[in-house]
């Protein structure tokens, strides 16, 4: 019954997408304390690199708000594939006809707009994430995601400053290790964004002893190094 | 909800108690309440004082300080690291302020866990339950027999299974020179070799050396000593046929079984395990139950029997199998150490006994002079687990003065013998040569009472360090009435000298309990770490002697051993009854993880590593250190110590 993405079928905007373009409507106030933003961490995982032509296996997220991720508001969605390739099933250990219980592309969208609402959107590398969802918005007929984004690359690199040399491996692996963050079973979306969320967490600490107050500071962190 | 996520939170949770007791389906329906957060160093979790929330925490990575505030004055209560729950006021007593201030020490990521997830399961699960009132309450009392399912010594202790069932499992030693006759024996005749034999049994052959039939003692009893069949009979009318057979290399529960089922207490072993081939052996319900080992009676028989050091020292390597065997199993360490010393006293009652042969074999004839072998220190306490060193002391009747000489060399001979072969069953001989065939300590009656004297009326550390092991006495061999004009007399020389006791409560101070476990280290009141834990100078010493000056003080005789002290001071002091049972109960911890952390390393157990012991074990020896602390708040204030520091 909540079929609103007619795909391909129509011109049709989804309902789901209105309500959240609306969100948008009121302008964002950035000048806030750190504690008091609202941040979604994200992790995409696809059946390949190429946001334009690959597809979306599953989205993994937790909310972190007032510096709490509460496991009863995480996020975990496993897409039905069509298309399915399966050379890259080891890497991502999804499979087409796994335990997961799996919804199709359209309701795997519209929950996760729904979810993050304007949150500012948090991963790692996440221009990748941003731009495969926008790749599958559109062919539902809905624009890019509206959502400020902060990269926990980009964040580390920006508190190591000096000490980061050009080159360094920025992997959610080798930051885990350096934050000392438990790592169970990688490369599942949903496990990622835990991790890469309790990473934002600790970075952020860091970043706030040396003056980053702000949501505003936070994401100029990420402008003055783009 | 993402399961993933919520999967690893039951993960990690499942691994600690007392989450461990909870059910999988239960402990996932919490999982997926808890809300992870991240702090750093220094930031205040909660203040003493302070309204709970509707939740507590456990510390996921990090660690994270407990201080109790009195009077601007920071006492460190506990540190909490990886697994640990704190907080846990709100589950405990409803609208009751915090009583401690939470603080991290190591950037921390915690779980926080909602009360009302919770409430229901505690009263519900009994391990939960009993976690919760051990961890909050200050008590130790009924440490672990609450734990029907999990037991908590078992968790990583593979090295004790290895070999636990090793008697039910190990092939079976035959005796293969079975006592046989024929069916044409007479009755008469039988009996005859196996009286010659020595045994109970006699197996029944045919000519080509098949077993046809068997009479044990019981036929000789139930049929002929009755009148029923005359002795000159043939041996056929009586025997019982067909005999039970077996093959060679079964197990010893394999035969147990048969025998059960059979109701007999005998099997042939046979070549090919029928009754049609050639009898290589038989198996009594004797045989088997001394390999199983689970029957100290059989040992303390055995001892009994022993001709040399040799047989007393692998009785007592078998009665260490035993107390693994006990260990495993959670037998009550009362009952433990009793069976042990009993095993311990006897073998050292035969090394006596073989030891006056010996000298009598050699011209020298025991004198007609009453004397007593005494066990000290732990031996005399019968808390002795672990073989550990040997103290013992002689004692006899006052004598002439031109006897003395001659007697006195005798009994160190003897001390000689003995102390040789209990060193040879292995029990060391300890490093301050307290031993019987030391001549200061195989003295005559008066001499005895005239060294506590020196002991009591100018105690120093030395003096008092002799005390701590010489009034621990127990007769073992001998006149029991000479060691008890000792201890009369040590009673009397204490009342007119109180103020031993103090040097003995003092000495009983020198070392406080440490406050509690942080990853590998033991965290001292000072908030320093230490990464090797002594549990006999930490914990053991500061129980048995506190035990011993408490019962001086209250002239109670006649009890040796720590756990029966405190017992027995609950009873006549009900005022302290609670800290009693607990100092009982925490004394009792102790020697338990002492003999496993010893058969675990083959040494005395005395060290160890904290790292070594899971959360549950470490929260129960943590729990141990508070009554000790307590009890020598209790000598300090009694013996009035503070000048003294």
């Amino acid at each position: 019954m909540f079929n609103l993405f007619k795909q391909n079928s129509s011109n049709e905007i989804p309902d789901c997408w209105n309500k959240y373009l609306k969100i948008f409507n009121e302008k964002q106030n950035l000048n806030i304390p750190i504690s008091d933003a609202k941040f979604v961490v994200l992790d995409v995982e696809s059946n390949g690199l190429d946001a334009k032509k690959d597809k979306i296996l599953s989205i993994g997220a937790v909310k972190i708000i007032n510096n709490q991720i509460d496991v009863s508001n995480s996020f975990e969605l496993f897409i039905d594939q069509s298309e399915f390739n399966p050379e890259n099933v080891p890497i991502h250990g999804i499979l087409k006809n796994g335990n997961n219980i799996k919804v199709s592309e359209q309701e795997a969208l519209k929950k996760l707009v729904e979810y993050l609402e304007d949150y500012i959107i948090v991963g790692h590398s996440i221009v990748f994430d941003i731009s495969i969802i926008n790749q599958t918005l559109k062919r539902y007929n809905c624009g890019k995601l509206l959502n400020k984004s902060l990269d926990t690359i980009n964040l580390y690199q920006r508190l190591k400053g000096a000490d980061y040399k050009f080159g360094d491996s920025t992997s959610l692996d080798k930051l885990s290790d350096e934050f000392k963050i438990s790592q169970s079973d990688r490369h599942n979306a949903a496990g990622d964004a835990l991790i890469t969320g309790i990473l934002f967490l600790k970075i952020v600490t860091r970043l706030k002893q040396r003056g980053v107050n702000t949501l505003n500071d936070l994401l100029r962190v990420k402008k003055t190094l783009l | 909800m993402s399961n993933t996520i919520t999967h690893r939170i039951y993960d990690f949770l499942k691994e600690h108690p007392p989450f461990n007791f909870i059910s999988k389906n239960e402990l996932h329906k919490i999982a997926g309440q808890v809300s992870v957060i991240y702090l750093e160093n220094g930031k205040v979790i909660f203040q003493q004082g302070e309204n709970p929330p509707e939740y507590f925490y456990v510390v996921r990575d990090g660690a994270v300080q407990l201080y109790n505030e009195f009077k601007a004055e920071k006492v460190l209560i506990d540190v909490c690291d990886e697994g640990d729950i704190f907080g846990i006021r709100p589950l405990v007593s409803k609208d009751q302020p915090y009583t401690l201030t939470a603080v991290v020490l190591e950037e921390a990521l915690i779980y926080k866990i909602p009360t009302s997830s919770f409430t229901k399961i505690m009263h519900s699960n009994k391990g939960v339950e009993h976690y919760f009132s051990s961890s909050f309450a200050a008590g130790v009392r009924n440490p672990y027999a609450k734990f029907s399912k999990q037991r908590i010594f078992d968790q990583e202790d593979d090295y004790l299974r290895e070999d636990f069932n090793l008697s039910e499992v190990q092939t079976i030693q035959i005796n293969n020179n079975p006592v046989t006759c024929s069916v044409k024996t007479k009755i008469q005749e039988a009996a005859i070799i196996m009286r010659k034999h020595k045994v109970g049994s006699i197996i029944v052959v045919d000519e080509r050396f098949h077993p046809i039939g068997i009479i044990t003692d019981r036929d000789l009893r139930n049929k002929v000593v009755t009148g029923d069949t005359c002795v000159t009979c043939e041996i056929e009318d009586i025997m019982s046929s067909p005999v039970i057979t077996s093959r060679d290399e079964v197990t010893a529960a394999d035969l147990q079984l048969v025998m059960i089922k059979n109701n007999i207490h005998h099997i042939c072993i046979t070549q090919d395990g029928t009754n049609k081939s050639k009898l290589i052996g038989i198996v009594s319900e004797h045989d088997i139950l001394v390999l199983h080992g689970n029957n100290p009676s059989v040992f303390i028989r055995e001892s009994k029997r022993a001709k040399d050091a040799d047989k007393l020292k692998q009785i007592r390597y078998r009665a260490e199998r035993l107390l693994k065997k006990y260990l495993k199993q959670e037998v009550s360490i009362s009952y433990i150490s009793r069976i042990m010393t009993e095993i311990n006293n006897t073998i050292n009652r035969r090394a006596i006994e073989i030891v006056i042969a010996d000298l009598l074999s050699k011209g020298k004839e025991i004198l007609n002079v009453k004397w007593c072998w005494l066990a000290l220190g732990s031996q005399g306490r019968e808390e002795q687990l672990l073989r550990s060193d040997q103290d013992n002391a002689l004692v006899f009747a006052d004598v002439d003065e031109q006897e003395y000489d001659g007697i006195k060399e005798y009994f160190l001979l003897l001390a000689d013998g003995v102390n040789k072969i209990l060193t040879e069953c292995g029990f060391d001989f300890c490093p301050a040569n307290v031993i019987a065939r030391n001549p200061k300590w195989c003295l005559s009656l008066s001499q005895w009472k005239e060294q506590f004297d020196k002991w009591i009326y100018t105690p120093g550390a030395k003096e008092v360090m002799y005390s701590t092991i010489f009034f621990d006495f127990n007769p073992v061999y001998g006149d029991f009435e000479l060691p008890e004009k000792m201890s009369e007399h040590i009673f009397s020389s204490i009342k007119n000298q109180q103020s031993f006791l103090s040097f003995l409560a003092r000495n009983a101070l020198e070392n406080p309990p440490p406050l509690s476990f942080f990853r590998g280290f033991m965290v001292e009141h000072t908030g320093e770490h230490k990464d090797q834990f002594d549990i006999k100078a930490r914990a053991m010493m500061p129980l048995v002697d506190g035990a011993r000056v408490l019962v001086l003080a209250a002239k109670i005789k006649g009890i040796n051993s720590t756990i029966k002290r405190y017992d027995k001071l609950a009873e006549v002091e009900p005022e302290n009854k609670e800290l009693y049972e607990q100092l009982s109960d925490a004394y009792e911890i102790v020697m338990r993880f002492r003999a496993m952390q010893g058969l675990k390393h083959k040494n005395n157990g005395r060290y160890f590593r904290p790292e070594e012991l899971n959360k549950m074990q470490r929260l129960m020896l943590r729990n141990c250190f508070r009554p000790i602390k307590e009890l020598q708040t209790i000598l300090t204030v009694r013996f009035n110590l503070k000048m003294f520091r």
